[in-house]
């Protein structure tokens, strides 16, 4: 029997930071509660082709599944399936990766080409210069009418221009491919950010367009999408942004732009029950400036604790039971409404200061992941064909170690994962349960992204995770990488692995589990 | 697999050599080993004070079963009692097999030497303390023979936790 899936639409920038984030705690092994298992399928939506974030996730998606191609889903890291959209859509236009769908005749092209403003009669004409009234700037940061904006950058804040081009989504060749494909048991969701261009635009149009797909003559399995189990996020202003007099984004526009989501989200979204589950993130510490880039300088944000806790709410939706999320006609008929707090209002957020239940369903997994990777930065080396797990059957040897799987695909994923905690770490609001190096260390480690510096602190095991002591004694143990290769040759002992990779994975997420609860106190 | 073979085929050999005419001939290598002169060989074999005949201690018997016993003991230390991730590297197996050898080399000395010292032997034998020293050495050969024998057989070792692939020349 197949698998339901989760579609997750991830629009605009913010879209691809909490997919990095859900990726993240997707190769920690958590996953939602409950007996149904989700295949899930990201499809990132942003005209901005050169966004370094959309690249890192688009990167790191990959990474996450060439490793599960090789090890499977059983080994407690990576358990979740994360498939491309090719595999179900047979269209291949994506111009970045797999997951990104295609926005046509955006890249290199003005707004007002777009609409074709040169060839509309009089009153259209004049009509268009109303609504699109206003200025912005170019790549080249000179200022210039809002028609004459290059969508190649994004929608660099403006929702009336992402809402025009974003729907030509219902006419694209891969949404009919994923009309028709999709069923009853599959949900959606859709993650955007509310006080942007793309995010603001997207989330309404997409969303209308799939529960409008009864209207579209041009789809199969409709009835399927109009009444799809839909959730969605919706990330209000969460950080802080340079102040630039030239720049057509401002943070004092932020707050603005949200109530005029929000109010049109209250008419066409909430108001007529369009989403299932929609959920709520917003955070009003004013704290580390992001660089105040409209998209021409790439737009590379450092990863922030707001968009781990929206991939929460992904984990959630699939938590949700169906009869939770009937929908009739198009409409929800009991839609549920959630927002995201913490226990402790901490600038810098340990596990300690989530709720009990953000708490309990991140804090071992990350913790183990963490570990892991520490493991491999600080003492593998020494391990390697040393110590009895490496040199049982199958061998984690240099072999190992210089094929593509390690040093290609995991390696790189969790480099990413460093950085993904070094950049929580060193933003505000921060998330920093893990004991890492200094900032100044932080900031070179971030800016070099050089493999042999690594994030953690590599003073001891036993300080590792800020807020849990370990339990020590006379007659127990010491926590150190001894006790590490104790523990893996114990939990080797005896077992039998198909593949090195596989292996690898799953006896570090065993040992992992083992050292974190008997030692620090976690509860499995 | 071959190693596997080879070791327990030697073993055997040795186990049915000391059933069937107790240590002497392992000391001896049958006679040829030049260490051991037939005078302190008969001492050793239990030629008894009186010289009427062998009715004395069998000090090969002695030596041989303490050789066995510390070698075994020596070998249960290091891989099922320490059984350390950081004390199963091949060094510290030649670490654990010198001590053992120096143990036995004392052991297999201080018998004849005292007996040699005190005059308690038969006076028409001849040996000095170079022969005993010939003898420890002969010992502590055949506990570097035992213990290699022992830990490259995979049955014993695998038993270890963190020693499991712990021999001579790995890891």
């Amino acid at each position: 029997m197949t698998k339901p899936r989760l579609y997750i639409f991830a629009i605009g920038g913010t879209g691809s930071r909490v997919l990095k984030s859900l990726t993240m705690l997707l190769a920690a092994g958590i996953k939602p509660e409950g007996e149904t298992e989700f295949e899930i399928i990201p499809i990132v939506i942003d005209p901005h082709k050169s966004n370094e974030d959309l690249k890192r996730t688009d990167e790191l998606i990959l990474n996450y599944q060439a490793i599960t191609r090789e090890i499977g889903f059983d080994n407690g890291f990576f358990s979740t399936e994360l498939s491309t959209p090719d595999k179900i859509l047979k269209t291949k236009t994506k111009a970045l990766g797999s997951f990104t769908f295609n926005l046509q005749q955006v890249a290199k092209k003005e707004f007002k080409d777009y609409i074709d403003l040169a060839n509309l009669n009089e009153p259209n004409k004049a009509l268009a210069n109303i609504l699109f009234s206003g200025k912005s700037i170019n790549k080249r940061g000179e200022q210039i009418d809002l028609l004459d904006i290059e969508m190649d950058i994004g929608f660099v804040g403006n929702p009336n221009i992402g809402s025009v081009v974003l729907n030509q989504f219902k006419d694209s060749d891969e949404f009919k491919e994923f009309a028709s494909n999709f069923n009853e048991a599959d949900r959606i969701f859709i993650i955007s950010s509310i006080f942007g261009g793309t995010g603001a635009a997207g989330f309404p149009t997409i969303l209308k367009n799939i529960r409008d797909a009864m209207n579209n003559k041009n789809i199969d399995g409709k009835g399927f999408l109009q009444n799809a189990k839909i959730g969605a996020i919706t990330v209000l202003p969460y950080f802080n942004i340079e102040k630039e007099t030239d720049s057509p984004i401002q943070k004092s526009d932020f707050i603005a732009k949200t109530k005029a989501a929000l109010s049109y989200y209250k008419d066409n979204v909430t108001g007529n029950n369009l989403v299932n589950a929609l959920y709520y993130i917003a955070d009003n510490y004013t704290g580390k400036a992001y660089k105040n880039d409209p998209g021409d300088g790439g737009q590379k944000n450092d990863a922030h604790f707001i968009e781990l806790a929206s991939a929460l709410a992904i984990i959630n939706f699939l938590e949700i039971s169906d009869d939770a999320l009937q929908t009739d006609e198009g409409s929800a008929t009991c839609p549920i409404y959630r927002e995201f707090s913490i226990k402790r209002d901490s600038t810098e957020i340990k596990f300690e200061d989530l709720e009990i239940g953000s708490e309990k369903k991140i804090s071992l997994k990350l913790s183990q992941l963490s570990l892991f990777k520490k493991f491999i930065d600080e003492h593998l080396k020494s391990s390697k064909e040393k110590q009895a797990w490496s040199m049982d059957a199958p061998a984690i040897d240099d072999k190992f170690l210089s094929q593509t799987f390690y040093k290609t695909y995991l390696s790189d994923f969790l480099n990413a994962y460093g950085f993904w905690l070094a950049e929580m770490d060193l933003n505000r609001r921060g998330f920093s349960p893990f004991a890492l190096k200094t900032k100044e260390e932080l900031e070179v480690y971030i800016d070099n992204k050089s493999e042999e510096i690594q994030p953690f602190n590599p003073k001891s095991l036993t300080t590792f995770i800020k807020d849990k002591e370990v339990k020590q004694g006379w007659f127990k143990k010491t926590v150190d990488y001894s006790f590490f290769d104790d523990c893996l040759s114990k939990e080797a002992k005896g077992k039998n692995y198909n593949t090195a990779q596989a292996k690898f994975v799953k006896l570090f997420f065993e040992t992992t589990k083992h050292i974190l609860t008997s030692k620090f106190g976690f509860q499995s | 697999m071959r190693g596997n073979i080879i070791s327990i085929l030697v073993l055997s050999v040795v186990i049915l050599l000391i059933a069937i005419s107790g240590f002497s001939p392992i000391f001896e290598i049958g006679g040829l080993n030049p260490l051991i002169p037939v005078d302190l060989a008969d001492h050793l074999r239990g030629y008894d004070i009186t010289c009427s005949g062998y009715f004395g201690t069998v000090w090969y018997q002695y030596v041989g079963l303490i050789m066995i016993a510390s070698t075994v003991l020596f070998y249960a230390i290091q891989y099922h009692i320490i059984d350390k991730p950081t004390f199963n590297q091949k060094h510290h197996l030649w670490i654990m097999i010198a001590f053992c050898m120096g143990f036995n080399f004392f052991i297999a000395f201080i018998f004849p030497y005292n007996s040699l010292q005190s005059g308690d032997y038969c006076k028409d034998l001849n040996f000095s303390v170079f022969n005993c020293a010939g003898f420890a050495f002969t010992n502590s050969v055949l506990c570097f023979v035992f213990y290699s024998l022992l830990t490259s057989l995979t049955i014993p070792r695998k038993l270890s936790r963190n020693c499991s692939h712990t021999t001579l020349l790995t890891p």
